[in-house]
């Protein structure tokens, strides 16, 4: 006997479509390892392991209270917040247009999922590595928690945000996934990911405070350490950036809606 | 019923013109038949099934309905290359938000139903065409639609497959309409009543689906006239033979 399709509201509907995509693209990422979601854990450690090996012994002392591996790997995290959800809408459209086929599933659908399942990967992680950093003796303040919360989150919208449009715009001009490749590459050096901003001469650290990242980054690292310092980041400049990245993905996406369902 | 109002389609061309596939057409698709789609190659035949089944929007006009309608079943239906057969089952049971029980019934029948076997927990990318059409066949006549959209799916498969698939179709056709693209004009003489003939962003229809196929073929033969003389040159040599 066919089973008929059961009726739901719109928004049971929604979070219907995109907790089966999370489900997918969990899958689909973890699916061929042996370790699966592990690697969510271990991918920024062992970067992180790796980094601090070489770098350690030549910025280390730098960073202040922070044990440096810690200072590392909370930058580490934020970039990967913002460069994995722009590489995650590169490509979300293409990988799952065969999907539009089913009438609940709409364009936009996967690069909503993608998000999500970049912050839950690297939020836990981030959760996970605080604990673990709170019960080894790391000194890491408990009290201004709200506060870095929202330096993860906006970090995540400005590479939501720029994410959706990269992931529409790299479709119509396929060079452009290219150029974003070269200009992901030095964020790595160009984010305070490896040093603080208060080593950096306050002559060139203006330069660096035009990168919302180097807020976000900052403004956590003061957040989870009271006596570290960082002049001139704020959390209204990287909110500027949320705003903007939005406004230019959702246009992209409204202008485009046709084309991105189009077989 | 289907009502499209003022419903226009058009796709881009390099060079900045565009394409219409419909062009500010109003039509209401009766629900108490079949209904084959005819077209020439690129008129939008596809296009058209995936607008109704609410894969793509128009550019402008509405299309309504209150009915359940299938998505367009073919070779090319939404599957992850790379998740198993069950994988992508329990993708589309898991959008539709049925319940555990139901799931489990589907994956049984659909399991029997494509006779898949081991390749049911392989990859979908390792299957040929026709153990697509069948797990795609076979996942949607689980469901209870009005409608159902089929694009070119019988004329992939062996013999057995086209059989059990013509089989279902009668079963089909008692409670629900079919909506049929296919280039084989006998299955559509056979299966449909009515016709669809889409030219050129216009929509024709006729009540018989002997007049639509009269209709395209005569088109056809308008817009290639060396068919024509090739198939009077064959009526010539076969009755010279036979005299």
């Amino acid at each position: 006997m066919p089973i008929k399709i059961p009726d739901h509201s719109p928004w049971r509907s929604q979070v219907l479509v995109t907790k089966a995509l999370l489900h997918r693209e969990l899958v689909t990422r973890f699916g061929k390892y042996k370790l699966g979601a592990i690697w969510a854990f271990a991918d920024p450690l062992l970067s992180v392991i790796v980094i601090g090996v070489i770098l350690g012994p030549l910025i280390g002392r730098s960073s202040g209270d922070i044990p440096y591996p810690f200072f590392l790997l909370c930058g580490f995290m934020l970039l990967n917040m913002l460069s994995g959800s722009m590489s995650a809408g590169i490509g979300a459209a293409g990988a799952n247009k065969g999907l539009m086929v089913f009438k609940k599933v709409q364009a936009f659908d996967p690069f909503v999922a993608r998000f999500i399942f970049i912050f839950l990967i690297n939020a836990s992680a981030l959760i996970v590595f605080c604990i673990v950093a709170y019960w080894i003796g790391i000194d890491v303040s408990v009290q201004r928690i709200p506060e870095a919360a929202i330096c993860i989150i906006l970090t995540w919208l400005i590479g939501s945000g720029l994410g959706l449009f990269l992931g529409i715009a790299t479709l119509k001009f396929n060079e452009l996934e290219k150029i974003v490749g070269y200009i992901q590459r030095p964020l790595l050096f160009l984010s305070c990911v490896l040093y603080p901003l208060d080593a950096i001469p306050p002559q060139y650290a203006h330069y660096l405070l035009y990168n919302p990242l180097v807020h976000t980054i900052e403004y956590m690292r003061m957040m989870l350490f009271p006596s570290y310092v960082a002049n001139g980041v704020n959390l209204y400049y990287p909110t500027a950036w949320v705003v903007a990245a939005f406004a230019v993905g959702i246009t992209a996406y409204r202008n485009n809606r046709h084309f991105l369902t189009q077989q | 019923m289907i009502r499209l109002r003022n419903v226009s389609k058009y796709y881009p061309m390099k060079g900045g013109g565009v394409h219409y596939v419909l062009k500010d057409v109003s039509f209401d698709i009766p629900s108490n038949q079949n209904i084959a789609i005819l077209g020439p190659n690129g008129a939008g035949k596809s296009t058209l099934l995936r607008m109704i089944g609410g894969a793509e929007a128009p550019n402008s006009g509405v299309i309504e309905t209150k009915a359940s309608i299938s998505w367009p079943l073919g070779v090319q239906v939404g599957f992850q290359g790379s998740l198993t057969g069950r994988q992508n089952l329990l993708f589309v049971c898991r959008i539709n938000g049925l319940s555990k029980d139901d799931t489990r019934k589907i994956l049984g029948t659909v399991y029997d139903f494509s006779e898949l076997g081991e390749y049911f927990d392989m990859p979908v990318k390792t299957y040929s065409s026709g153990m697509r059409a069948r797990l795609s066949f076979g996942l949607s006549i689980n469901f209870d639609f009005d409608y159902y959209l089929i694009d070119e799916l019988t004329s992939v498969g062996d013999s057995t497959f086209r059989k059990k698939a013509k089989q279902e179709f009668e079963k089909i056709r008692e409670s629900s309409a079919l909506i049929f693209v296919s280039h084989s004009l006998r299955t559509l003489r056979q299966t449909c009543d009515s016709a669809i003939f889409l030219n050129q962003g216009k929509l024709v229809f006729y009540t018989d689906v002997k007049e639509g196929i009269r209709a395209y073929k005569d088109f056809m033969q308008e817009a290639n006239p060396s068919l024509r003389n090739t198939k009077r040159k064959r009526k010539q040599l076969r009755k010279n033979n036979f005299t």
